[in-house]
């Protein structure tokens, strides 16, 4: 028997108190969220410390913990090649574009494609390329969050997105980057410490030995321990190129990014990373272990597709190990999570909007910072609604696709630009459009032809004309493929020039925002 | 007439400011540091791509060699726990060097350069007394 799908005192409680304390940090933001560096950026006054938490809080989303660890109770090894390849995009973050956004940028990673080249073309490349990720893994969350509070507490899907969305809406409204920033860090705290909780009761359970439950795990389902990667490739080629996106996709992801912009320096630029990356680390053996741990405690009847389905392991466990207190506990925090991620998503999406789109290409760069804020305030509620509307339309995709989704696009349309603007003196406007519009149709469109859509979606009975699920392998060297020989073919000697002034501000931070 | 006089020392001051750029990009001192720093970066790196997809073409092609038993659990849950450790530790290292050295050198070659833009300025004050 399970309380899931009742809400209890503990949860409701426990949401009602995030939700107090969340719009008491946005009040007081708000005093303090008038000029654009403020709204985008929080006056880049965020510590390295804290910017390492926030950026934890924006990748460890509900798809994540709940997914991983459901994956990994329902599919075994699977959960952690995702876990593995979500992590190793952290130091690729940190190798290559951390710090380059940081001195080069002001608020947007189009800052940084733009700096050498002409602004209009590449801000408009660029900010569709924005729009995109944050459009699809908006879907993911808006989706998973709609299921996910639908199955926890009982309310309707509609009522759960319209809730998501309002609050949301209201964070990054009133609070921008200052808001949004803290709501993350709260949020990190909770589901590092829910996790961690969770972890020591199941350790517990098993007399604080892995050795027991893997052995306990292997008399379930010895299959579970070993790697299997048919479910989630459908060939050797296939595994790499999962792989591939899911390395280079973090490092592509708009609202990740644009955390870089509210740290004062480099420095603290580089600090964020190495305690992103810990904390992420932390996590991932977490729901490792909590994966493992529903494998071997919550019935398989409860983990079946038509029961409450896989995403639900981790609850589940938390009601059998802590009862129902904890399991409301755990289902606000999952509510948390979401919210964060979600307005983290908004504020690079509403950036683009009005940065790059607005004030970069209609205006020319020409905007007063009263009236920049008024159009990303303006942005803000128009995607929030947006995100809602898409929301309640995609019911029924498929959470993990849209993600996996995303972070193609991610890798593939914006990396590759980003890249060779900070480390190609040759690279051209010309160049930087032709590579983000080659990284965007080629993985969207490989993905339709895949049997991801192909098959699964459209149920098409004609074998997929395109046979791998990850289009990383192709669509990403793709893209650099193309940057490359549109720059070789149309010098563009202004932008060459600029790139004397691009090292010493790349390198030494000198002239840095 | 008011416009170009304008428009003619904005571009006298950016040709200023350029050739300003133009020493400190080749000042043997910054290329060797931007030498240094990639050189780590890069390396760190090519060991993580060589850890990440050696894991992965083991993953790909020999998954039988990750089934085997390590205690009561397997290879491949132990490699992977171990990409993510080094994942962390790569990041650490990186840190720790650009974090410590890397900063006060380039703030020893900004002072340096300051420096010399002053004297250089001084001795042009001179020259036009």
């Amino acid at each position: 028997m399970t309380t899931l799908g009742q809400p209890n005192a503990v949860s409701i409680a426990f949401f009602l108190g995030f939700i107090l304390v969340t719009l008491g940090i946005t009040y007081w933001a708000a005093k303090k969220t008038k000029s654009t560096s403020e709204f985008y950026a929080a006056d880049r006054s965020v510590t390295g410390f804290q910017n390492g938490l926030a950026l934890a809080g924006d990748f460890m989303s509900a798809a994540s913990f709940l997914g991983i660890a459901g994956l990994v109770a329902t599919g075994g090894y699977s959960g952690l090649i995702y876990s593995v390849g979500y992590l190793v995009g952290w130091p690729i973050v940190l190798f290559l574009v951390a710090e380059p956004l940081r001195n080069l940028g002001k608020y947007t990673f189009a800052d940084v494609v733009a700096y050498r080249l002409k602004q209009r073309p590449i801000r408009t490349a660029a900010a569709i390329g924005t729009i995109i990720t944050v459009v699809l893994y908006l879907i993911a969350q808006m989706v998973g969050a709609g299921q996910l509070v639908e199955l926890m507490f009982g309310l309707s899907y509609s009522t759960a997105l319209i809730g998501v969305g309002v609050l949301m809406i209201l964070y990054v409204l009133f609070g921008g980057m200052l808001a949004t920033t803290w709501v993350q860090i709260i949020k990190a705290v909770l589901l590092l410490g829910g996790a961690t909780v969770l972890v020591l009761l199941v350790m517990n359970r098993f007399g604080w030995s892995y050795n027991n439950l893997f052995r306990e795990v292997a008399g379930i389902n010895p299959k579970l321990l070993s790697p299997d990667t048919t479910k989630v490739a459908t060939s050797p080629l296939d595994v790499f190129s999962l792989m591939l996106g899911l390395m280079f996709g973090t490092a592509g992801l708009p609202h990740i990014l644009m955390r870089f912009y509210t740290v004062p320096d480099a420095s603290q630029a580089r600090k964020s990373v190495f305690y992103a990356t810990g904390f992420i680390a932390y996590f991932y053996v977490l729901t490792f272990t909590i994966g493992y741990g529903a494998a071997a405690l919550v019935s398989a009847k409860y983990l079946a597709k038509d029961s409450f389905g896989s995403n639900m392991a981790a609850p589940l466990l938390a009601e059998i190990l802590g009862g129902a207190p904890f399991l409301g506990f755990l289902s606000a925090v999952a509510f948390a999570t979401i919210l964060a991620v979600v307005a983290g998503l908004t504020l690079a999406g509403a950036s683009a909007l009005s940065h790059d789109l607005y004030v970069g290409v209609f205006r020319n760069g020409e905007q007063s910072e009263k009236d920049e804020v008024r159009v990303a305030r303006i942005a803000t509620v128009v995607l929030g609604v947006l995100a809602v509307l898409l929301g309640l339309l995609f019911k029924s995709v498929n959470v993990a696709f849209m993600v996996g989704l995303a972070f193609a696009v991610a890798a593939s349309a914006n990396f590759p630009a980003l890249l060779m603007s900070v480390f190609w003196k040759k690279f051209t406007t010309g160049g930087a459009v032709a590579s983000i519009v080659t990284g965007l149709i080629l993985s969207v469109v490989l993905i339709v032809l895949s049997p991801t859509v192909w098959t699964d979606v459209f149920h098409l009975t004609s074998a997929p004309p395109f046979p791998l699920k990850s289009p990383a392998i192709f669509s990403m060297p793709a893209a650099f493929l193309v940057g490359i020989v549109v720059s070789l073919l149309k010098p563009e000697p202004e932008a060459a020039e600029k790139f004397e002034s691009e090292l010493l501000r790349t390198y030494a931070g000198i002239g840095a925002e | 007439m008011g416009t170009l006089l304008f428009f003619s020392f904005g571009a006298m001051m950016s040709m200023i400011e350029k050739e300003v750029v133009h020493k400190v990009v080749h000042d043997p001192e910054f290329l060797a540091l931007i030498k240094k720093k990639n050189a780590i970066s890069f390396s760190l790196m090519a060991i993580m791509l060589l850890v990440y997809f050696g894991f992965a073409a083991l993953l790909a092609l020999s998954p039988q060699t990750l089934a085997k038993p390590i205690g009561s659990a397997t290879l491949g849950i132990a490699l992977g726990i171990g990409v993510i450790l080094v994942a962390c530790v790569l990041t650490g290292i990186y840190v720790r060097w650009a974090n410590t050295e890397y900063d006060s050198l380039i703030q020893k070659l900004n002072a340096r350069l300051a420096e010399k833009q002053l004297t250089e300025k001084q001795a042009e004050e001179t020259h036009h007394a």
